[in-house]
Order: C-alpha cells, then structure tokens, then sequence
C-alpha cells in the first residue's frame, strides 16, 4: 500500500509538467477563445466614427469619414451610416434595417429605398462584405463558425491562438477562416479568409491596440484583397460600446433629419 | 581577296568545320523563334500612346477585348436568351477573363416612385410570348443598349469579353474559339472577333503560310539553279550558302529572343533570294575558270579574285540598303533591317569562305557547262545587241520615255494611302474578316477610342463638357454611342425622379455628382469601375469606332481634339485619347516616317559607297537616280493601284534601293573597264552585251523567289512579292537603258555631238 502511494505520488510528480501543459489545469478550448473574442468586438449596440479608405490595384484612393450607429435585439438588427466627410457627400445617410434599405441624399433633399443586393454585397464599394462588418462589429463569430483550435504562435511579438473557423452556412463566401488572436487580449491580430477553392482571398489585420470602455479596441484594421490586389483601411477615431440607442434613430424621419 | 584565298586555302577544312558547328549552335536558337502579332511589338516601350494604353487598361479594363456576336432570327426569343445566358456562363468560366457583358448580365438602373434599383436588365428569362415581347420593346427603345449589346434589328446579340491585363488576350481568344467551335447553336451562328482575337489567328496563319511559302521557295530556287548549272554541285552549294544564311539569322533572332511578325515574316524568303545569287556568281566563275583550263586551286583563287570582289561589292550595298531601316522609329522594322543586314552578312561570308574551300577540297567535276552557251543565250546576246544599239542611237529617245514614266509615277503618289491595321491582312472571305465586317454591320464595330479626362470630375462645368463632347461625336456619324459616367449619372437622375425622360440630365450641382456616385457604390458600383478611378481623379469616355482604317482615323482623332478645344480649353483637365485604333494611327505616321527616313539613308548609304568603290561622282550619282527613279516609280504605282503603304510594302524601298543598285554597279564598272580601251559608246556597248546576262540571270533569280510570295493568303505578301518583282525588273531594265543613255548624253555635252558617234 505504502509503495503504491508512493509510486503514484512520484508518477504524479513526474507528470505533472506534461498534464499542466496539455492543459489540464486552465488551458482554453477553441469555443472558449471564440466566445471570448466575440465578448470583446461585439456590442448589441455601439456608436462608431471612423475613417474608410479604399485603394484600388493601381493604387487610387478615396477617403470618407462616416459615423456608424449599430444596434442588435431579438429580432432587428439596424444600422445607421451618416457620412461626415468629404464636403461633397456629407450629410448622407444610409439606414439599415431587417428588410430595407434607404439612402438619403442631402442634395436630392429626400431619400430613396435602394433595394435589391444591398445587404448581400461589399460594405459601401470596400473589400469587407456585410457578413464580414457584422461579425467583426456586431454578431461575432462564434454563431456563424465552429472553430478549432490548431496551435499557439508567436505573431510580431505576440502570443497568440491559432483558430481555424469553418463556417456554419453551406452558402458561405468561404471555405474557411483562419485566426490569430491575441492571447492576452482576446482580439484577433490577423485573420486570413479562404475562398471555396481553398486559395486565400482576403486578409485582415487589426492594429493599434487600444483600450476603450474597458475593451481592447483595434483602432487601424486593414482587409486586403489578395487576389484583386485591393485593399481598404479603417480608422476607428471614437467609439462608445453599449449605448443605449433609441429605436427611433434608425427610422426614415430620422435618416432625413440628419441625426 | 587573295588573303582571303591564302587562309581559306590553308584550311579549308578548319573553315568547313567552323561553319557546320556554328550552324548547329544557331540552328538550336532559331527553334526558338516565334510569331508575335501584337500591335504594340511595333512601338518603343516608351512610345507615349503604348503607356497611355497600358494605363487605360490597369486603371479601368478592357481595352483588349473580344466579341462573341450571336446571330438569330430574334434574339429575344426564349431559345436565343437561353443560348445568351448559357454562353455567357461559358465565357465567364474561362481563365483570364474578367468579366462578360451581355444581355443577360448587364445591369439597368431602374427607378421606380418608391426607389431606385441597380438590377440586371434581365433578371429571369421570361417564358411567356407577352414578357418576351415586352422586353424586347423596352430595350429596343433604350440607346443605351441598342448598337452595343443587341443590334437595332434584334437580329445580333454581343458578348463582350474583358480580358484580364495579366494573361495573354491571344490565349483567351484561342480557349473561346475552342469553346465556339463545340457549341451548337441551332438556329443562329456564332462570331468571333476582337484584337485579340485577329492576333491569334494572324500569328497561326502567318505560321502556316510560311511554312507552306518557304519550301517552295527553296524548291523554285533549287530548279533554276539546276538548269543553269545542269550539276548536282551547282545546285547545292548555292542552296547550302542561303540555308545556312536563314539559319544563322533565324538562330541570332532567337538568341536575342526576338520574334517573326508579319512585318519581317518575308525574311526567310528574301534571305534565300538574295543568297542565292552570291553563290551562283562564285560557282559559274569557277566553271569558266575551269574550261580555261586552270586546275582546282587556280580556279578557286581566279574566282575569288575577280568575281569575288563583285560579290562583295553587290553583297555590302545591299547590307547598306536593309540596315538603313534602323533609323526608322518602328522597332520591328529597325529590327528587320538590322538582321537581314546580318543575314545577307552571312550569304555573302559563307559564299566567300566556305564554298571555296569546299571547291578545293571537292574533287573537279567531270561535266561542265561549256561556255558560249545554248540557243537560250544567243537569243539572250542578240536582244542586248539591240538594246545597245538603241541606247547609242536613240538616247535621247530613251531619256525622254524614261522621263514621262517618272512624271507619270510622280502624279500616282499623292494616291498613296496608308495602312496600319492588321485586319486587312484578312482576305475578305476570311472567319475573322468576315466576322469584323458583320460586327461592325450590325453593331457599331469592334474597336474603340478611349478618350481620357484628367481633372476633377465632379465638377458639373467637367461634366457637361463631356456631355456635350459625346453628344457632338456621335453626330460626326464616326463612332457609335460613346459612353462614361455622364450617360450613369443622367440615367440615376431620371430615376430618381420617377424615371421622367425629361429627367435624364446630369445633376446640376457637385454635390448631388458626388451623392449620386455615392449612391452607385452602394447599390452595384462595378459598372462605375470601368469609367471613372477610385478617386475621382479620371474618367474615361468610351466610343466604338465604325471605320477603323487609317484615313477614317485621321478625320476621327482631328476631330477629338477640335471638341477637346472647344469645350475643355478653358477648365483645368487633361485630355487624351488612347485605344487600339489611337495605336493604329500612330503606327500609320511611324510608317511614313519610317519609310522617308530609311529611304532617306539608304540613298546616302548607297551613294557614299558607291562613290568610294568605283572613285567616280558620275557613276555613284548616276547610280543613285536610277534607283531613286525605281522607287519612285514603285510609290507610283502603288497609288495608282491603291495598293496601300503598310507594314509589309513599306520594306519594299529599302530592298530595291539595296539590290537594285548592283546592276548598275555592275553596268558601270564594267563601262570603266572597256573605256581603258574603248570610246564610251564601244565601252557602254560591250558593258550591257557582256554583263547584261549575269544582271538578267541575277534579277531572274530574285525575282523568282518572290514570285512565290503571289501565292501566300495574305495580300500585303502578295503585293510585296508582285512589286519587289517589278521594282527588280525595272532597276534591271533601267541599268541596262537609262544608264549607258545617261553615260552618253553627258559624254556628249562634255565633248560635243560628233565625236560620240564614231565607232
């Protein structure tokens, strides 16, 4: 009795190393890092100003300032983009809801329901899609992806998980995600986005790490077209999380009023 | 001449060895040399319309493209929609291209009292008779598509195919016509058509003219060089002399990665032309020589001695002649020049070099032509004895004809046209001809200008200078419907307003531009990409262009700018035009240049080394307006037959100027020789009755090989073999009349009338 004891407390000791670093004491699962990037980038509601740069592959570039306001619930998601800058469009505004969507042009004086493809499309002409603005600012990941976890690595200095995410939705741009996130921050350092001929197609880098409302904000995120050679660059300059948004922001009236 | 006979005479089978390794080496590279038809080949890298076409194509795209035209009885009938859309699926699967525009995936902007949409114009095909025709009424009303995408009649509907800047246009077309030609369509046929597509099946026939051209060349060459010599040395010798030229210039070509294009395409023919009169001179000395009586080494030194220095002497004018082209600004022709030059470098060294040594090591031959000839030359010998006699008698006469020929010629020369465009290598029964003509019948043609605007372009005095430009170009009737951000920006007007026609105007201030483009991005910008950057900064204004031949051009780009004056002179932009047809244009005035500049030098070349072999001013000015008058009578007759000046005719000047002025190199020497005996009408007599047959047999000899040019499939060969033909039988003819009649009329006036006519 008295040499099994202390053959398995010397086993024990023996492998205790090897346990603690299979992570049998506090290592995270890949649904863990996911939900905890999610927690950090997505808001149900949340005031955005930010700087939007497009280049194309010659290298042309057109800059414009909007004010971004998002808000979740159960069953409406809405968005409102009220352009700051340049002079010429400034005034403009783009609402979002569930089954429309109206644009409001100053110099016209009214607004106008642009249908069709909208929603389905690039985010106002840039390399990011809908689906990508909404999982990166609103809905997360976690409920579009299952994720695994492959590895740790070491990113410019940074530690941080390796995810790869395949996507929930058969009818998905993609064949799947891959994730660097910061293992201190839980935010994502890169994510490489695979087309369904397995070629990489796009690229996402988030810079400039700040805190903000007690979050880890990426103030620069740069998403690359590798196969167009197009790229487009964010700049978040203010942002408020969880903002209690009145319904009424995100109808018509208040599009046309220039709220 | 005799040091060279000493060393070739030393080792003549060092010589023997050296050649066949060499041939090796550059028979390896010529493998490698290929057909290039791209239009821009021609131009210097840094030529400013080939940058301002490369720049339209990576800012916007599609400056190469293909056209697929579908014909039908109606192409709004559920079959022929269906056949659209499955096609264009097709195109669309083909790796390098871009996009496809036809009627199943443009859009429209629709408006509509509520919004206003960016959606396909066609959506679902529709099945029922009343849809169908519903459709077909609206885009037939709309001048938006009629005459770009579907023809006015409904009859022809265009797939337009953008090639993406990074893959070969020519390979894209080949894959489509493989695609075309394993569809069925039943009830309607299928066209292929673009730039790139004509170069792909220009480079692909030019290939298989050639090769069909080119043994048949050696063939022809290898007859008559047979009958004149009836021995089997006689024909090789020469024949190996012109092979070993084309493979050594094709072998120097494909090391220094050059290609053939359909401006030096002849080259082969003409190396073995020109070739094989250097060795039919050497070897027809050494058979005199030998029935003098003189053994192997005497034979072979005599020869090189004398007939020798004559080749040398045809041999360096004519490299004068063909490297004259370099100071064209045309790189393929400079490029043309500068290896034929080579080439004929080499006919002229290896005749010189390896067919005496392989004479000294070969043993005698048993049967020689014997001297004095057959009924052949003594028919021959009576005809020059009478056209000596004319030009003593009558060379006034003679002067005088000569001079209403040239006058005549002169008044055909403002009828000289030029031509650039490739297009019209195809003979008018052609698939591709035929295609071009039917896209350019049933829609506004297949290519266009792009005119470039510079500047800010939301500025509505910008704007409505655009307007009015497009509106006033498509009046001259010289261009389809030219399109750009203006006919986007008036059709989202009128659809904001309700889709009111009074509507379609552009928005009056820069910020409503600026809005409306906003508004484009939002809802399917791709169509904005091709016509105006990302940054605003430029826009493009697209025209098809119904004639796209070199004068029609002309009138068009003078045109473009007059608007350009008139309404763009007083804002702050740019403007250019660019596109395929700005390339042909360009290239015309290249041709022109080309062909005065390396005329120009080629004269001066020639009277320069003229003058320094035979040290007399008379013979080299004499010699110099014989050939200018062939030329001239050359451009005479091209524009009386409106044969125009192109890529291929334009090397014809530089060619007679280089050969043709041997002949009478060779009239006048041996003028000079005779006067050391002779008074100048014996001299000039003895010249034409004695080198009169080695000129008729030299001409004969290149002009057979470019006899064979009349049989290629493309015109302009054919046009340059039939004028090469003349321009060598009138230098000939001239040499062996207007000279020795230019000699004695200036004799006369030196010395006065009588003392000429004794004899």
């Amino acid at each position: 009795m008295k040499n099994t004891l202390l053959t398995l407390l010397v086993l024990a000791l023996i492998l205790s190393p090897f346990a603690a670093k299979m992570g049998l004491a506090n290592e995270l699962t890949a649904d863990e890092i996911i939900a905890q990037v999610d927690l950090t980038m997505g808001s149900d509601s949340k005031i955005m100003t930010q700087e939007m740069t497009l280049v194309s592959a010659s290298g042309a570039r057109r800059t414009r300032e909007i004010r971004l306001q998002n808000r979740r619930t159960e069953d409406q998601d809405f968005m409102l983009v009220r352009f700051l800058a340049p002079t010429d469009v400034r005034g403009t505004g783009l609402l979002m809801t569930n089954d429309d969507t109206w644009l409001y042009l100053p110099a016209l004086g009214r607004s106008r329901r642009i249908a069709g493809h909208a929603k389905k499309g690039d985010f106002m002409g840039s390399d990011l899609s809908f689906d990508d603005m909404e999982q990166l600012g609103m809905t997360g990941f976690g409920s579009k992806f299952a994720p695994t976890l492959l590895r740790s690595e070491v990113l410019q200095g940074t530690d941080t998980y390796v995810l790869e995410l395949a996507p929930l939705d058969s009818d998905s741009d993609y064949s799947k995600l891959v994730m660097w996130v910061d293992q201190a921050r839980f935010l994502p350092r890169t994510i490489e986005y695979v087309d369904t001929n397995g070629k990489p197609l796009k690229v996402l880098h988030n810079d400039g790490i700040q805190e903000v409302d007690g979050r880890w904000v990426a103030s620069v995120m740069e998403m690359e077209n590798v196969q167009q050679g197009t790229k487009t660059i964010l700049k978040v300059s203010d942002v408020e999380f969880d903002v209690d948004i009145s319904d009424s922001n995100f109808t018509v009236r208040s599009l046309e009023r220039g709220l | 001449m005799q040091f060279l006979f000493r060393k070739v005479a030393k080792f003549p089978k060092v010589v023997i060895v050296m050649v066949v390794l060499l041939t090796v080496v550059f028979g390896f590279y010529a493998g490698r040399v290929g057909i290039t038809t791209d239009i821009k080949s021609f131009f210097p890298e840094d030529h400013p319309q080939v940058i301002s076409y490369d720049e339209i194509n990576e800012k916007f795209g599609g400056a190469d493209r293909i056209m697929v035209a579908l014909t039908t009885s109606d192409v709004f009938s559920l079959t022929s929609l269906s056949t659209i859309e499955q096609l264009t699926h097709e195109l669309e699967q083909i790796s390098g291209v871009t996009n496809v525009r036809s009627l199943t995936t443009i859009d429209e902007i629709a408006g509509s009292e509520w919004g206003i949409d960016v959606i396909p114009l066609i959506g679902e095909i529709p099945t029922e008779q009343q849809e169908l025709a519903t459709l077909r009424e609206r885009v037939l009303k709309d001048d938006m598509y009629v005459g770009t995408i579907v023809s006015s009649d409904a009859t022809g509907a265009l797939h337009v195919v953008e090639v993406d800047p990074g893959s070969s246009a020519v390979e894209v077309a080949l894959s489509i016509q493989e695609l075309l030609e394993s569809i069925d369509v039943t009830g309607g046929q299928l066209y292929l058509t673009g730039t790139p597509v004509l170069n792909a099946v220009l480079a692909d026939s030019m290939q298989a003219d050639l090769m069909k051209l080119f043994p048949m060349v050696l063939l022809l060459v290898a007859v008559i060089l047979f009958l004149y010599f009836r021995n089997l040395r006689g024909v090789i010798l020469p024949f190996i002399t012109v092979l070993i030229s084309v493979v050594w210039t094709l072998g120097l070509m494909g090391m220094l990665g050059k290609q053939l294009s359909p401006l030096n395409a002849v080259m082969p023919v003409l190396l073995v032309s020109l070739g094989s009169a250097y060795g039919i001179y050497m070897i027809a000395r050494y058979n005199d020589e030998l029935l003098e009586g003189a053994d192997r080494e005497k034979a072979v030194s005599q020869t090189l001695k004398s007939v020798g220095i004559s080749v040398f002497l045809a041999g360096t004018t004519t490299i004068a002649g063909f490297a004259s082209n370099v100071s064209s600004s045309i790189t393929l022709m400079k490029d043309f020049g500068l290896f034929t030059a080579y080439g004929v470098l080499v006919a002229l060294l290896i005749s010189l070099t390896f067919i005496p040594a392989l004479l000294l090591l070969l043993p005698v031959p048993k049967k020689v032509a014997a001297k004095g000839g057959n009924g052949q030359d003594r028919t021959l010998a009576k005809v020059l004895g009478r056209i000596a006699h004319l030009v003593v008698a009558k060379k006034r006469s003679v002067l005088v004809t000569m001079a209403v020929i040239l006058v005549i010629a002169v008044l055909g020369i403002p009828q000289l046209s030029t031509d650039s465009n490739f297009f019209n290598f195809f003979a008018d029964d052609t698939a591709p001809k035929i295609a071009y003509e039917m896209v350019k019948d049933k829609f506004s043609g297949s290519e266009s200008v792009e005119i470039v605007i510079t500047g800010d372009l939301l500025d509505p005095d910008v704007l409505h200078a655009m307007e009015n430009l497009q509106t006033d170009l498509e009046q001259t009737g010289l261009v389809g419907r030219p399109q750009s951000i203006v006919n986007i920006l008036q059709r989202v007007n009128m659809a904001l307003n309700d889709g009111d026609p009074d509507f379609e105007v552009l928005p009056t201030t820069r910020q409503l531009a600026a809005q409306y483009l906003l508004l484009m991005e939002m809802s399917g910008g791709e169509m904005m990409e091709q016509f105006l950057t990302l940054d605003y900064g430029q826009a493009r204004i697209q025209a098809l262009v119904k004639d796209s031949s070199n004068e029609a051009t002309t009138r068009l780009f003078s045109e473009i700018d007059m608007l350009f004056a008139k309404y763009f002179a007083h804002l702050d932009v740019e403007v250019a035009q660019t596109g395929i047809v700005a390339l042909l244009d360009a290239l015309a005035s290249m041709i022109i240049e080309g062909q005065i500049s390396s005329l120009f030098m080629a004269l001066l070349t020639v009277f320069v080394i003229v003058l320094l072999l035979l040290r007399s001013w008379e013979g080299s000015l004499f010699s110099t307006v014989i050939v200018s008058s062939t030329i001239l009578i050359n451009f005479g007759v091209m524009g009386w037959l409106g044969i125009p000046l192109d890529i291929v005719t334009v090397l014809i000047s530089s060619i007679g100027v280089g050969v043709g002025v041997d002949y009478s190199i060779h009239i006048y020497t041996r003028y000079q020789e005779e006067r050391q005996k002779h008074d100048p009408a014996q001299s000039v007599t003895n010249a034409i009755i004695h080198t009169g047959k080695a000129i008729v047999t030299n001409a004969g000899s290149v002009i057979a090989g470019f006899l064979i040019l009349l049989l290629s499939s493309f015109p302009p060969f054919r046009y340059f073999g039939s004028l090469v033909t003349m321009t060598m039988f009138v230098a000939s003819a001239s040499a062996l009349i207007v000279l020795p009649a230019l000699i004695l009329l200036r004799w006369e006036k030196k010395v006065g009338k009588g003392v000429v006519e004794q004899s």
